[in-house]
């Protein structure tokens, strides 16, 4: 979305055009702070007072199917697109809401349309890398990213603007579900256990992160059909076809709200190590997969501190939060594991696509200290990539 | 590290064995059972006895069946009231009867086409009653077709019935012969006699759309006749033995694949050895509630790109 007021207004014009950039900006603000009912009242009132600006239209059909009523959303944003035809935001947007769930047939032509009406954008190329990562195409996927990039090096980038939208995470409400849902897998012969972050937050501190997003599970990958389909008869759901990853899973629970990775865990066939997801895609080769690696998994069952049953649980979480996080006592509040896990096998196509579209990401929505720790950190995979070493250097002034 | 059978894996099929003294006894009115193309295979097993009543004599050339162990058949006879009873042989072998068949079910086989009578002979044939077939102490299963005097079989079977196991009988929703016995005599006489009805299988059903035109697609919905399944009630299943339990358990799982059915009746014998079975055929996870500890190995969990990088 352009940040740019328009050149050679009238005085009276600007303090308009100040006045609708001011609503505008108010509508996001809420919808950052979760109230999304309130972003599109403010913008269904602005949309009144300058029917001529396509922005608005534009976040209302976006906040419109961020709540999940999609049909509407799209219905939104064609709109925008009937009276703005080249309005790249709505191209994205639509775009975005047709890959979210894997239509990548109905979302191609979007974001090639915004591609040929705004090419040096940084925008359009960090859509164009998220579809060809979701077809597979995982170097043109990099290169596009990496366009991105190079772009936004050109760009002017609004800086240390947090603006990523998180909502609330229940602490209590989510441990109570993780154990709840440990024990029922458990009872039910499925080895699925406390993982990654939820591990992290319930060693270190005796509970789930108040910061976190969702709750982190493992299970051997053997039995991730059944998990799955035990957790679909128990109130959860597929969420947007795992985004188009056979590992990990992305489930949903309505009733809470709180949404749930399941990473399935093989053992290596030349090295004998545990191995997980990363982000697996079906189909690719293994080299192309984002793989974390393990010394072994080893479980034991115990009762569930809150409630009944029993669950299985690392056996020695220490040493495992070791192999991922390093030294996993400190906290690092711009740690993303999908970047920085110490234990990624290499730098292959699915890990460069994440760090690419996340540093992307945060630099686009202002966040820089967590943009310039992806950033220092994927240059440490790679010294010599002129690109990162500009990107690091353009973030850190 | 304990192994995890897949469920209802060959392996743990094999595991689970069906025990009981005696073979299964079967009477077959009609000679369906015995003609269809599951009865050697299922008489391979070894559990079952049958005594088939052949009345229109239609396995005469089914010479494969002589080397059949413990089957016997009797042809020209049916079950029935022990009077004898006319066969009407007609020109549609597949309406043969010891029941008369009705005008408009000869006229819809024969489209109306032809010149000579439809019934080509009526010929009188033994009906044998079920109570007074010596040697046959009592009856597992019983099978009835759609073409004999079912009611009667049913009311001069009442002493070797007492202690069936199970009862099939093909049911018409459209009669096709006079005095053929309807679901609802059917059912009443059930209910009378400690069974309950269990379901309608290998339904027959007729298409009404017209069929001297070519169609492109068809359909057919109109129900013409049905096979029901009688079982014991569950009032009865308490008081059954185990090696009666044993043989309905079989029969429910082997002859009619209703899985549900046999777990239930060996709920009755165990619910060890019905969770067994559960497990044994893939509809319950063999869960080892001892387990306490799991380590992750190669066996348990491969990896995915193995067959992919040898």
């Amino acid at each position: 979305m352009s940040k740019h007021s328009q050149p050679f207004a009238h005085p009276h014009q600007s303090a308009g055009i100040a006045a609708r950039d001011a609503a505008i900006a108010r509508a996001v603000e809420a919808f950052e702070a979760d109230d999304v009912d309130g972003a599109l009242a403010m913008l269904a009132e602005s949309e009144i007072a300058w029917p001529d600006e396509p922005r608005i239209p534009c976040l209302i059909g976006k906040y419109t199917a961020d709540r999940g009523l999609t049909a509407d959303g799209i219905a939104k944003l064609e709109g925008v697109l009937k009276r703005f035809p080249k309005h790249v935001p709505s191209l994205l947007e639509l775009g975005g809401i047709y890959l979210k769930p894997g239509n990548m047939v109905r979302a191609n032509p979007y974001i090639q349309q915004a591609l040929e009406l705004a090419p040096r954008a940084p925008g359009p190329h960090c859509s164009m890398g998220s579809l060809q990562q979701r077809l597979g195409n995982l170097p043109e996927a990099v290169e596009q990213f990496r366009a991105a990039l190079e772009l936004q090096l050109k760009a002017h980038v609004e800086v240390d603007r947090s603006t990523s939208k998180t909502a609330a995470f229940r602490v209590d409400d989510a441990e109570g579900l993780l154990w709840r849902t440990l024990a029922l897998l458990a009872n039910n012969g499925v080895h699925m256990f406390a993982a990654f972050g939820s591990l992290l937050g319930l060693t270190r501190n005796g509970a789930l992160f108040a910061h976190d997003k969702d709750i982190d599970s493992g299970v051997p990958f053997s039995e991730m059909e059944r998990a799955v389909g035990i957790l679909c008869r128990n109130g959860w759901s597929e969420a947007n076809h795992s985004f188009g990853f056979s590992n990990p899973r992305a489930m949903y629970h309505a009733a809470t709200r709180i949404s749930m990775d399941v990473s399935g865990f093989v053992i290596d066939e030349h090295t004998g190590k545990a191995l997980t997801a990363g982000a697996w895609m079906p189909g690719l080769p293994k080299e192309w997969n984002m793989i974390f690696e393990f010394d072994r998994i080893e479980l034991e069952k115990r009762p569930v501190p809150k409630g009944e049953g029993e669950a299985w649980c690392m056996r020695h979480p220490e040493a495992w939060l070791e192999a991922i996080y390093g030294n996993w006592q400190v906290p690092d509040k711009h740690f993303d594991t999908m970047v920085r896990a110490h234990n990624i096998r290499g730098f292959s196509l699915l890990a460069k696509c994440f760090a690419y579209s996340r540093i992307f990401e945060h630099w686009s929505n202002g966040n820089r200290p967590r943009a310039v720790a992806l950033a220092r950190h994927t240059l440490t995979r790679d010294p010599t990539d002129a690109l990162m070493q500009k990107v690091v250097s353009r973030l850190n002034h | 590290m304990a192994e995890v059978a897949t469920p209802g894996s060959e392996a743990l099929q094999a595991r689970f064995e069906w025990s009981f003294q005696g073979r299964v006894i079967a009477v077959d009115n009609g000679a369906g059972f015995a003609g269809g193309k599951a009865f050697p295979a299922l008489m391979k097993l070894g559990s079952l006895a049958v005594v088939s009543f052949d009345p229109t004599n239609a396995l005469a050339e089914r010479k494969d069946l002589e080397a059949v162990e413990e089957f016997q058949c009797v042809p020209h006879s049916t079950l029935g009231d022990g009077k004898p009873v006319t066969l009407y042989e007609c020109l549609d072998a597949r309406l043969s009867a010891t029941l008369e068949p009705l005008p408009e079910t000869l006229a819809a086989r024969a489209a109306g086409a032809l010149k000579v009578d439809p019934i080509l002979a009526r010929l009188p044939i033994a009906s044998v009653r079920l109570d007074d077939i010596t040697g046959l102490e009592h009856v597992d299963w019983l099978v009835l077709d759609a073409r004999n005097d079912n009611l009667a079989i049913l009311e001069n079977g009442v002493r070797r019935l007492a202690h069936a196991l199970l009862i099939e009988v093909q049911v018409p929703f459209q009669r096709d012969y006079a005095r053929q016995a309807d679901f609802a005599a059917v059912n009443a006489w059930m209910a009378t006699h400690g069974f309950r009805f269990c379901q309608f299988r290998s339904l027959v059903l007729r298409t009404r759309f017209p069929t001297d035109v070519f169609l492109e697609k068809t359909q057919a919905s109109d129900t013409r006749s049905a096979t029901t399944v009688f079982l014991p009630t569950d009032g009865y299943l308490k008081h059954l033995s185990t090696n009666q339990l044993l043989k309905l358990s079989f029969l429910l799982h082997t002859v009619y694949r209703l899985h549900d059915l046999a777990y239930h009746v060996l709920a009755f014998v165990d619910p060890k050895l019905a969770r067994q079975y559960l497990v044994a055929e893939g509809y319950l996870w063999p869960v080892d509630a001892d387990e306490r500890e799991f380590t992750l190995t190669a066996t348990y969990s491969p990896d995915i790109w193995a067959d992919a990088a040898s």
